[in-house]
C-alpha cells in the first residue's frame, strides 16, 4: 500500500491550461460556499469518523469484558492483567519489536537501492520501473505462497541448493533445513516476504525525493570536481533526508501492523498480529483479542509519535550542520 | 565512470533477478507435472518441469467454488471502487478548493487512520457485523464497506491533486452560464477529472482484490463469501500440493499484474508532476 | 436609469484585513463599452467578479438593468463572462461548449442549433464545431469563449483580460474584431485590461484604478488630455509622460538644481503652488538647439528608434526625458538641447504623495 507521503506528492493530475487565478492551497471561503463545502465533505468524513469512532469504542468496551462467556464481568481490566502476566504476550511483543527494528531500515536500504537504480535515464527505464512495481501488485497471500514454495521442507529449491543437489553449487548442509521450526529462520522468511512485496513503496517515495533534486545541482558540483560518491554524499543524501524520514515512519507503522506473512510463514512464533488472530479464532476470546488489538494500536501511535520527533530533530540538526 | 556503470548494471541485474525469479518459480510450479514436484529427494526439483502441463488450471476452472470466489472478488472490488469514489471525490474536491478552519484536522484524521492495524480494527468490525442490524447486509457488501474504510483515505489524497489541477475558471464559467453546483460537479468537474480519478479507482480495485484480513474474518463462518485470497488460503490449508497452489496464485495475480501496468502510467505521470511542483 | 450601476461598492476578502476595492461608483449606459484599467493587483478583476456574482459584495449596491443584483446568483444576472484562460470545457466539442449555457437554461435543440450557426458565422468558427478545445489555436479558443458568451444574449458582457494570452499580432486583430462585434451587436461591455493602449482604442469610457480605488472615469480623450492626478497621467499613454520634480520660485521652475525661467509654453498653474511635479508628454516636447525661454535644458543621451516614430532621449537635470522626433532624425549624443513644451499641454501636479493635478 503506497505510503501517504508518496501519494500526497505524487498523485496524478490533469492539467488544462491553469488560469492565473488558480490558488493551489484553496480559497478562503465565503459564507455561501460554506454549506456546500461541508455537504461535499460530510459523506466521506462521516463514514470514516463514525466507523473509526465506533471501532475504537468497541475495541475499548469489548476489551473490558472478562470472564467465561455469558458471565463476563464489566468493566474489568482482567484481560489486561492476564496479558501482562502472559509470557506469550511478551514473547510476541519482543518478536514484533525485532521485526520492526530490523525490517524498517532494511526496507529503506532496499528501496534506496532500487530508486537509485532506476533514477538515471536509460533505455527501457519505463519497462524496468514497471517490473520493479510488480511485487506490490501481487496479493500478500500469493507472495507468502511463493516463499513457502521456494523454502519448502524437506524438498524445495532452497534446500535442494544448500544440500548440493544441483551439482553446480557446493553442499553446505547435510540435512534439509526446517525453516519453520526455527524462530529466527521463520521470522526471517516473514521479513523476506514483507520486504520483497513492499519494496516498490519505499522506492516510489525515494524516487519522488530524488526527482526533486535538480540536475543543475549535480552539474554545478561536477564543475567543481566532485566525484560521484561525493555528489551522492553531499547532494543526494542530505536532500533525500525528508523522503527517507517518511519511508522510515511509514514503513515502521506497516511493520508493527504486519500480520499475513508471520501468520502464514511463522505460525509457531506469533507476533502481536498473529496473537490477536489466535485469541479470536482459536481461543475464541474476542475480548482478549480486543485488548491485544488496543495495546497494539497504542504501541503504534506512541512509537510513531516518538519516531517522528526523533526524525524531525535529526532532520533539523543534521541538515543545518 | 566505467566502474560505476558496471556496478549499476550489476545492481540492475541482481534487482531484476530478485523480482522476476520468484515470479518465474511460481509460474513454473503452476505448470509442473507430478514427477517435478514429488521427488522423494532422489533428484532436485527441476527449474523447468519435465512435462509441463496445464492440468491444474483445467482442474481449477472445473471447480464451482473457484468461480464463486472469483465472482465474489470482482463484485467486492467493484462495490468498493464505487463506494470509495462516490464518497471520496466530493470530499477531495472540497479539500482541494477551499481553505478553512479545520482543514488541518481533517487531513490529520485521514493520515492517522493509517495508524490502526487492520488486524486490530477487524475485531470490532466483525463483532459489529455479526450483530443486527448490520448482519442483515450481504457479506459482499460487508466486505466492501470494510475495504472502503481502507481505500477512502487514499482515494481522497490521490484526488485532491487531481482537482487542484483543474482551473477554477471552469467552475466559475459554468456558474455564470447557469449551472447549479451539483450540475457543475457532475457534468464539468467529474468528466475533466476522470482520467486522474481513474488512478484512484484502479488503486482501490487492487487494494480490495488483494486484501486478506477483512475478507478472511468476515467470511470466516461463511465459506460462500470467500474472496480469491481467502480461497487460496483455504486451499493451502486443505492441500500442500504445490502445483495446484501455484496455479491458483497465478490466476489471482495475472489480472492485477496487467492492471498494475496501467497504474504504472499514472504513477509515473504523478511522480513527474510532484517533481515539478 | 443606467444599465449597470455600482454605488459605493467595496470588497474585503474573508481572509484579509483590508478592502481589495472600495467606494466604486460607476454608471454604464446601455450599449456602452467601459474599460477598467490599472496596474496589477489594483482590483479590476475583483470589481468585475462582483458584477458577475463570483464574489460577494461586501458593501454598496449593484444594479443591473434596473434590478438590485447584490444577492442574485450569477446565472440570474443576465451577464456573460469571458475569462483570461478562456475556461473552455476541455471534454466538450466547440459546438457543445458554445451551446452549453443554452442547454443548461433549457433552450430547445432547434433554437440552440440556430444560435450555434449564428455564432460560428459571426466568429468565423465554421468547420471547427466538432473539434475539442485542445485542437484549437489560441485565437480560435478565444473566439469560442466569446461565442459561448454571446449566444446567451447577455445584458452585459464581462471580459477579464481576454486578449492577454494571445501573441502581439493576434491581439491586435482580436482587438479590432471585438470593436466590430461591439458595434454590430450594441452590447454593454465591461472590459478589464492592464494594457492602456487596449483601453484607449476600444473604449467609450475608461475607469482608471489605483490601489483599490477608481481615480478617474472618462472618455479616452479625457483621461489622456485631462488627467486628474499624476498617477493617471503616468499610467495612460505610451511612452509615458515625462515628469520633473521641483518647485516654483520667482518666475522660474527649479528642478534638480536647474532653473527654468517660465514663459512661452511653460505657464504656471493658476493655483498657488510650491513643490510641484511638471508633466509633459513626449509628443509635446520639441527639441531645439539654442537656448530658449520656457524650455528645459539638457544633453542628448541617445535616440530610441521605434520605426514610425523616433524618441530623442535627453538628460534633463539628472533624469532621462523623451521627446518625439521625426523618424530618421540624427543627432550626436552629448549635444546640448532645449526641450520646448507645447503650449496648453503642460501639466502640473502637487509635489506630494497624492500628486493632485494643479490647474
Ligand atoms: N481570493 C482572494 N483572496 C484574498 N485577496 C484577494 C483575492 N483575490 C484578489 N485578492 C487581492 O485583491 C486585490 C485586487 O486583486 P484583483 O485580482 O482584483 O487585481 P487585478 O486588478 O485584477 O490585477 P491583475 O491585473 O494582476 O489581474 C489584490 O491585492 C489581491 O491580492
Ligand atoms: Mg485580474
Amino acid at each position: 500500500m503506497p505510503g501517504l507521503a508518496a501519494l500526497a506528492t505524487g498523485a496524478a493530475g490533469v492539467r488544462t491550461g491553469a488560469g492565473p487565478r488558480h490558488h493551489l492551497g484553496g480559497d478562503p471561503v465565503g459564507r455561501r460556499q460554506r454549506l456546500y463545502m461541508w455537504l461535499m465533505l460530510f459523506p466521506a468524513f462521516f463514514y470514516l469518523v463514525t466507523a473509526f469512532g465506533l471501532i475504537l469504542y468497541e475495541m475499548v468496551t469489548i476489551s473490558l469484558l472478562y470472564g467465561p462467556p455469558g458471565a463476563e464481568a464489566y468493566p474489568s481490566l482482567g484481560n489486561y492483567a492476564e496479558m501482562l502476566a502472559s509470557p506469550e504476550f511478551w514473547a510476541a511483543l519482543r518478536r514484533t519489536t525485532v521485526f520492526v527494528v530490523i525490517g524498517t531500515p532494511l526496507q529503506l536500504l532496499v528501496g534506496l537501492g532500487l530508486a537509485l537504480l532506476v533514477h538515471r535515464e536509460f533505455r527501457l527505464r519505463g519497462m524496468v520501473r514497471a517490473i520493479f512495481m510488480l511485487p506490490i501488485a501481487i496479493p500478500s497471500v500469493v507472495t507468502a505462497v511463493i516463499i513457502s514454495l521456494l523454502f519448502s521442507v524437506p524438498y524445495g529449491h532452497v534446500n535442494d541448493l544448500l544440500m548440493g543437489r544441483f551439482g553446480w553449487f557446493p553442499r553446505l548442509v547435510s540435512a534439509p533445513i526446517n525453516w519453520y521450526a526455527s524462530e529466527p529462520l521463520a521470522l526471517g522468511l516473514a521479513l523476506l516476504g514483507k520486504t520483497w512485496r513492499d519494496m516498490p513503496i519505499s522506492m516510489l517515495i525515494l524516487l519522488a525525493g530524488l526527482g526533486s533534486i535538480s540536475e543543475e545541482q549535480y552539474e554545478a558540483a561536477r564543475t567543481m570536481g566532485a566525484t560521484s560518491w561525493q555528489q551522492f554524499k553531499y547532494i543526494t543524501v542530505p536532500q533525500l533526508v525528508p523522503a527517507m524520514a517518511s519511508v522510515l515512519v511509514l514503513r515502521s507503522i506497516e511493520a508493527w501492523k504486519e500480520f499475513i506473512f508471520p501468520y502464514i510463514l511463522a505460525p509457531s512464533f506469533p507476533v502481536l498480529g498473529t496473537l490477536i488472530d489466535h485469541a479470536y479464532h482459536v481461543a475464541k476470546r474476542p475480548s482478549y483479542a480486543a485488548a491485544l488489538a488496543l495495546v497494539l494500536v497504542v504501541l503504534i501511535a506512541v512509537t510513531t509519535g516518538v519516531l517522528n520527533r526523533i526524525l524531525r530533530f535529526l532532520e533539523t540538526h543534521l541538515v543545518k550542520a | 565512470m566505467k566502474r560505476i556503470r558496471l556496478g549499476w548494471a550489476l545492481g540492475l541485474a541482481v534487482a531484476l533477478f530478485m523480482i522476476l525469479f520468484p515470479l518465474y518459480i511460481l509460474f513454473k510450479y503452476s505448470i509442473a507435472d507430478r514427477a517435478s514436484i514429488v521427488t522423494g529427494g532422489r533428484y532436485p526439483e527441476p527449474l523447468w518441469p519435465f512435462a509441463p502441463t496445464f492440468e491444474m488450471y483445467r482442474y481449477l476452472v472445473s471447480r464451482g467454488d473457484f468461480w464463486a470466489a472469483g465472482v465474489t472478488s470482482v463484485r467486492i472490488a467493484l462495490y468498493t471502487v464505487a463506494l470509495s469514489l462516490t464518497l471520496g471525490a466530493p470530499a477531495a474536491y472540497a479539500l482541494a478548493r477551499y481553505r478553512f478552519a479545520g482543514y488541518g484536522v481533517l487531513i490529520f484524521t485521514l493520515l492517522s487512520l493509517r495508524l490502526f492495524p487492520d488486524i486490530a480494527t477487524v475485531i470490532p468490525v466483525v463483532e459489529r457485523f455479526y450483530k443486527p442490524p448490520l448482519n442483515a447486509l450481504p457479506v459482499e457488501v460487508q466486505v466492501a464497506l470494510a475495504h472502503t474504510l481502507l481505500s477512502l483515505p487514499y482515494v481522497i489524497f490521490m484526488s485532491i491533486g487531481v482537482f487542484q489541477g483543474i482551473p477554477k475558471d471552469l467552475e466559475e464559467q459554468a456558474a455564470i452560464l447557469g449551472c447549479s453546483r451539483l450540475y457543475t460537479f457532475t457534468r464539468i468537474l467529474l468528466p475533466v477529472a476522470a482520467p486522474g480519478l481513474a488512478a484512484g479507482a484502479i488503486y482501490t480495485f487492487l487494494l480490495s482484490w488483494n486484501e486478506f484480513i477483512f475478507a478472511y474474518y468476515l467470511t470466516f463462518t461463511n465459506p460462500e463469501g470467500a474472496t480469491l485470497p481467502v480461497y487460496l488460503l483455504r486451499v493451502m490449508a486443505w492441500t500442500p500440493q504445490k502445483n495446484l497452489l501455484a496455479a491458483l496464485a497465478v490466476v489471482i495475480s495475472v489480472p492485477v499484474i496487467l492492471f498494475s501496468f496501467l497504474v504504472q502510467k499514472y504513477m509515473q505521470a504523478g511522480l513527474t508532476a510532484g517533481a515539478v511542483k | 436609469m443606467s444599465h449597470v450601476v455600482l454605488r459605493g461598492v467595496g470588497k474585503r476578502y474573508p481572509n484579509s484585513q483590508r478592502f481589495a476595492v472600495r467606494n466604486i461608483n460607476l454608471e454604464l449606459a446601455r450599449g456602452e463599452f467601459l474599460t477598467l484599467v490599472g496596474p496589477s493587483g489594483c482590483g479590476k478583476s475583483t470589481t468585475l467578479r462582483m458584477i458577475a456574482g463570483l464574489e460577494e459584495i461586501t458593501e454598496g449596491d449593484l444594479y443591473i438593468a434596473g434590478r438590485r443584483a447584490n444577492d442574485l446568483p450569477p446565472k440570474d444576472r443576465n451577464i456573460a463572462m469571458v475569462f483570461q484562460s478562456y475556461a473552455l470545457f476541455p471534454h466538450m466539442t466547440v459546438a457543445a461548449n458554445i451551446v452549453f449555457g443554452l442547454k443548461v437554461k433549457g433552450v430547445p435543440p432547434a433554437e440552440r442549433q440556430r444560435k450555434l450557426e449564428w455564432a460560428c458565422e459571426l466568429l468565423d468558427l465554421k468547420g471547427l464545431e466538432h473539434r475539442r478545445p485542445a485542437e484549437l489555436s489560441g485565437g480560435q479558443r478565444q473566439r469560442v469563449a466569446l461565442g459561448r458568451a454571446l449566444v446567451l444574449e447577455p445584458e452585459v458582457l464581462l471580459l477579464d483580460e481576454p486578449l492577454s494570452n494571445l501573441d502581439a499580432k493576434l491581439r491586435l486583430r482580436m482587438r479590432t474584431e471585438l470593436k466590430n462585434l461591439h458595434r454590430k451587436l450594441g452590447l454593454t461591455v465591461i472590459y478589464v485590461t492592464h494594457d492602456q493602449a487596449e483601453a484607449m482604442t476600444l473604449s467609450d469610457r475608461i475607469a482608471v484604478y489605483d490601489n483599490g480605488r477608481i481615480v478617474q472615469v472618462g472618455t479616452p480623450e479625457e483621461v489622456y488630455y485631462d488627467p486628474v492626478n499624476r498617477f493617471v497621467a503616468g499610467f495612460i499613454g505610451a511612452p509615458p509622460m515625462n515628469f520633473f520634480d521641483g518647485w516654483l520660485e520667482g518666475g522660474a521652475f527649479v528642478t534638480g538644481g536647474v532653473r527654468v525661467p517660465l514663459g512661452h509654453g511653460l505657464q504656471p498653474p493658476r493655483e498657488p503652488a510650491g513643490a510641484v511635479t511638471l508633466g509633459v508628454r513626449p509628443e509635446d516636447l520639441t527639441p531645439v538647439y539654442e537656448e530658449t525661454p520656457g524650455a528645459l535644458p539638457g544633453r542628448v543621451a541617445f535616440i530610441e528608434r521605434l520605426g514610425s516614430d523616433d524618441y530623442l532621449v535627453v538628460e534633463v537635470a539628472g533624469i532621462l526625458a523623451q521627446a518625439r522626433v521625426p523618424a530618421g532624425t540624427r543627432v550626436e549624443s552629448g549635444r546640448p538641447v532645449w526641450l520646448v513644451p507645447r503650449p496648453g499641454r503642460v501639466y502640473w501636479f502637487a509635489g506630494d504623495e497624492e500628486g493632485r493635478r494643479l490647474r
